[in-house]
């Protein structure tokens, strides 16, 4: 049982969802997302943004109507002990995947921008100790993480003004040229950069009056929208498609072209500032996965916490380049699509399925 | 002005709380009703004499009153309950009470509440069986010169009386301040062999009844031989021993402690030991000073934010240096990076070395202008600090002057810092940023900053979030802490204290216009 000392409000669904889902992607994602909808990517967001919503509110569905709330009840309840525990853990697989991907694209990033002799496993060296320290303990260390990883990179959202003096409104018109088919295509691309909402299914029993958080849990994935849309927008409007094609971190060259009179480049800032939204990411699914694990087999808390930073530590030094990191991403993507638009979906309807059943039974 | 009275009913325990009766006639009922509201007071003294048919009580609160007069008084109620038995009931015993007592009286009352009002404005109330009128003396309150100033914690404007190294004539300070029964004090002993006084001091009312029960917890599991001083105290109480952040306050001012107290907080005086303890205990209590609280709201909430760029200041700035000048050139302009480049021409040591080494003579001055004796002054380390390290050590092209800028920098910031102990905790946190730096550069500052937060964060005082109103938000308590509300606007305590009474200022404490009165009026009708 969760003692009401450890809970935290529902406001805080706001920023764990929010910081849950901005992370990494926002750097790259308007090179990647355009591949279908071209120009029009920028709508494509919007539409991936709705969806998740509609992912949120079925999670939402499902977590109230379980006494306990969190994915490994649900399992439990709707597939057995056996399958459900089976599903459990591979859900913690994804949760340790996703945080892999993250982590590994952010060290990509520093080795490309700032330091390109460093050292991937000295880098983890310093970060897996405080990785371990803010989940190893109580979640509210991890939900304070999440807090400051929402509101203090929010000032970077003002960096994007610079670019807009040399936006050309021609690169984004004509709007709606491309068919729906199109849009959606690019939604599926833009749902990688909101994905980690999923461990949502984990920590909702964490959250005092949490049937009470949902339209919490809207705003968060609206704030985030509203951040990845202006992101696109500008940088459609920066850009031409054709120079997108070239580029990798679109974002980053945005804020390429800022100077200030005592900082030559910007962009160090925001790569810097980053990690304050990097951070929150890693640990929350760090936390998720270890949470999963604990609650299904009955493990100590910080043993698993150690083992899995373990395994996160030697897959992360494992994958290297271009390459290797592209493979994470990719891979990533489809299983997180395949989880939230699939599986999702699938478990609520046997979920509401079992519970009229057994409703009638009894 | 405003035509309805504000009213005192939702603040705290008012003066409502009081009974507010007459006297009945029997000493007992009288004493009754006294020794309720004085519930919780183990310092209020009832002295019951009881003469052949005639009994009589002195009420008082005993470091308000020395010892000299509790004497006196007692001498004058000796020879006067002496000839009241000689000479029978004429005159009355009253009058006679009053020809024999050295002191002036004070007004009568009949009323509970004004007895009880005058009590803890240091008077002695003499109640007198088969009499409904309460005898009331003006003693001689201790002498309040020669009260010190706090060294540690300075203002320009607003009290400035220091606790002094005696426990009841610091309960005085703080029972001067605060008149009134709700204000608890309960006395312990702690210290096998040192048998040290400690009071817990707290308002009833306003305080947090299972924070009150946990602060007597953790001192009645404190087993030791000697208290020294209340640090003794502080390391057996904290919430996580090993955090180098101080999660109680300890200040030598009595008005901080009474703000405290008024604030929900748990003081915890100690004899012998000019500092006191109030808990819970939140990270941005460190950064305000007292005199937040006196000066005008926008002017102090700009020093606040002063005091938050000191606090980044002395922790980042060593490190963001050795960080730029290491790894990350490109970030400067080029005219200021040429300065840079020039200065540290032919620099025998690396950036981070020298840093580390320039902080560390900084240390050493430091103690040693601090333990060197009096007699000897301070001169002798202002001047071979000056002639050594600010001038011959950069002209004999030992240290970069960027970098004895940057420390001088960081070692003034750090005093920024209101509270001493906070700031000893950030002054050496700078050393492990620098040495970060050094290696990972602006990323290994990032992780280190990190580290602290999320350190921070999990951090709790007495049960109560440390890092709380920030996160976990309450917004009701920004007020305080990233600007200083005026004094009319403070209209709850700090949230998350768990205080029984969130409410502090009324709703009418601010002047209002012409227009919001007719308003305010029109409402009424």
């Amino acid at each position: 049982m969760i003692s009401l000392d450890d809970k935290v409000s529902g406001l805080m669904v706001l920023f764990l969802i929010s910081a849950s889902q901005l992370g990494v992607g926002v750097l790259g994602f308007q090179s990647i997302i355009n591949k279908y909808a071209g120009h029009d990517a920028w709508i494509s967001v919007m539409i991936a943004g709705i969806a998740v919503s509609g992912v949120i509110w079925l999670m939402y569905q499902m977590l109230k109507n379980d006494e306990k709330g969190d994915i490994v009840a649900i399992h439990e309840f709707t597939y057995g002990k056996w399958l459900g525990n089976f599903l459990t853990t591979l859900f913690a697989i994804y949760l340790l995947l996703m945080a892999i991907v993250v982590l590994r694209t952010y060290i990509e990033i520093i080795q490309v921008w700032i330091f390109p002799h460093l050292k991937v496993w000295a880098f983890l060296l310093l970060l897996i100790p405080l990785f371990y320290y803010t989940i190893s303990d109580q979640f509210r260390t991890v939900v304070g993480v999440c807090f400051l990883g929402v509101v203090y990179p929010a000032i970077l959202n003002l960096a994007l003004f610079f670019s807009v003096q040399y936006a050309d409104i021609d690169n984004i018109l004509p709007i709606l040229d491309h068919t729906i088919t199109e849009l959606l295509q690019s939604s599926s691309l833009a749902v990688l950069d909101f994905m980690g909402f999923s461990a949502l299914l984990v920590f909702y029993p964490f959250i005092r009056e949490a049937g009470k958080s949902q339209k919490y849990a809207h705003y968060g994935n609206l704030y985030t929208t509203l951040v990845y849309t202006a992101v696109c927008l500008i940088s459609y409007l920066y850009y031409n498609q054709s120079e997108l094609d070239s580029v990798i971190w679109a974002s980053l060259g945005l804020w390429k072209i800022i100077e200030m009179p005592f900082l030559e480049r910007f962009e160090y800032f925001g790569i810097a500032t980053l990690f304050f939204m990097i951070l929150p990411n890693v640990v929350l699914y760090m936390w998720a996965a270890t949470r999963t694990v604990t609650r299904t087999f009955g493990f100590d808390h910080k043993k698993v916490a150690l083992v899995l930073l373990g395994i996160l530590f030697i897959t992360s030094a494992i994958f290297t380049g271009r390459e290797g990191v592209n493979l994470l991403n990719d891979s990533a993507s489809r299983i997180g699509l395949v989880f939230l638009f699939i599986y999702i979906p699938v478990l609520f309807v046997i979920n509401f399925i079992c519970r009229k059943v057994r409703k009638n039974v009894s | 002005m405003n035509n309805s009275l504000p009213t005192n009913q939702d603040l705290g325990q008012s003066n409502s709380d009081i009974p507010s009766m007459s006297l009945s006639s029997s000493l007992n009922e009288n004493l009754d009703v006294l020794k309720k509201t004085f519930d919780g007071c183990d310092d209020i003294v009832f002295n019951e004499v009881s003469f052949v048919d005639k009994s009589v009580c002195l009420v008082y609160i005993a470091e308000l009153i020395s010892n000299q007069t509790i004497f006196e008084i007692e001498k004058g109620l000796a020879s006067s309950l002496e000839s009241y038995t000689q000479n029978g009931p004429q005159p009355s015993f009253t009058s006679l009470v009053y020809r024999c007592f050295p002191f002036r009286r004070d007004k009568d009352s009949k009323n509970i509440r004004g007895v009880i009002k005058r009590i803890m404005a240091g008077k002695v109330a003499l109640l007198v069986d088969d009499t409904d009128d309460a005898l009331l003396f003006d003693t001689n309150n201790p002498s309040e010169v020669n009260v010190p100033e706090s060294d540690t914690e300075r203002t320009v404007r607003g009290p400035n009386k220091g606790f002094v190294e005696t426990i009841d004539t610091n309960l005085r300070f703080i029972r001067q301040k605060i008149q009134t029964p709700s204000l608890k004090v309960n006395y312990l002993t702690l210290g096998e062999q040192s048998n040290t006084k400690v009071s817990v001091v707290f308002m009833e009312g306003i305080a947090d009844k299972e924070i009150v029960a946990e602060v007597h917890r953790r001192l009645s599991r404190i087993d030791i031989d000697g208290v020294l001083d209340s640090h003794y105290i502080e390391s057996m109480i904290k919430d996580s021993p090993w955090s180098p952040f101080p999660t109680l306050f300890s200040t030598e001012r009595a008005d901080r402690v009474c703000g405290g107290l008024l604030d929900g907080k748990v003081a915890i005086l100690t004899d012998g030991s000019p500092s006191a303890l109030t808990a819970p205990t939140m990270f941005v209590e460190f950064l305000h000073s007292s005199e937040d609280y006196y000066d005008s709201s926008l002017v102090a909430s700009i020093i606040r934010w002063v005091r938050f760029l000191g606090l980044f200041v002395t922790l980042i700035l060593p490190a963001f240096f050795v960080g730029i000048t290491t790894f990350h050139q490109d970030l400067l302009q080029t005219p200021f990076l040429m300065r840079i480049a020039a200065s540290r021409e032919a620099l025998p040591y690396p950036v981070m070395v020298e840093g580390f080494f320039m902080l560390l003579t900084y240390e050493l001055l430091r103690e040693a202008g601090l333990r060197m004796p009096k007699k000897l002054g301070g001169a002798i380390v202002t001047i071979l600090g000056l002639v050594l390290i600010g001038q011959s050590a950069v002209q004999a092209g030992l240290v970069g002057s960027m970098m004895a800028i940057v420390v001088s920098v960081t070692a003034l910031t750090s005093f920024i810092l209101p509270n001493y102990e906070f700031h000893q905790v950030i002054r050496f946190g700078t050393i492990p940023f620098l040495l970060l730096a050094g290696v990972f550069g602006f990323m290994g500052i990032l992780v280190a900053l990190m580290f602290v937060l999320a350190h921070l964060i999990s951090l709790r005082s007495f049960g109560v979030p440390y890092f709380s109103p920030v996160s976990p938000g309450r917004k009701e308590g920004w007020k305080d802490v990233f600007i200083r509300a005026p004094w009319w606007a403070m209209d709850t305590r700090a949230p998350g204290l768990g205080v029984d009474n969130i409410d502090r200022v009324g709703a009418k404490n601010r002047v209002h216009t012409p227009a919001e009165e007719k308003v305010d009026q029109d409402g009424k009708k």
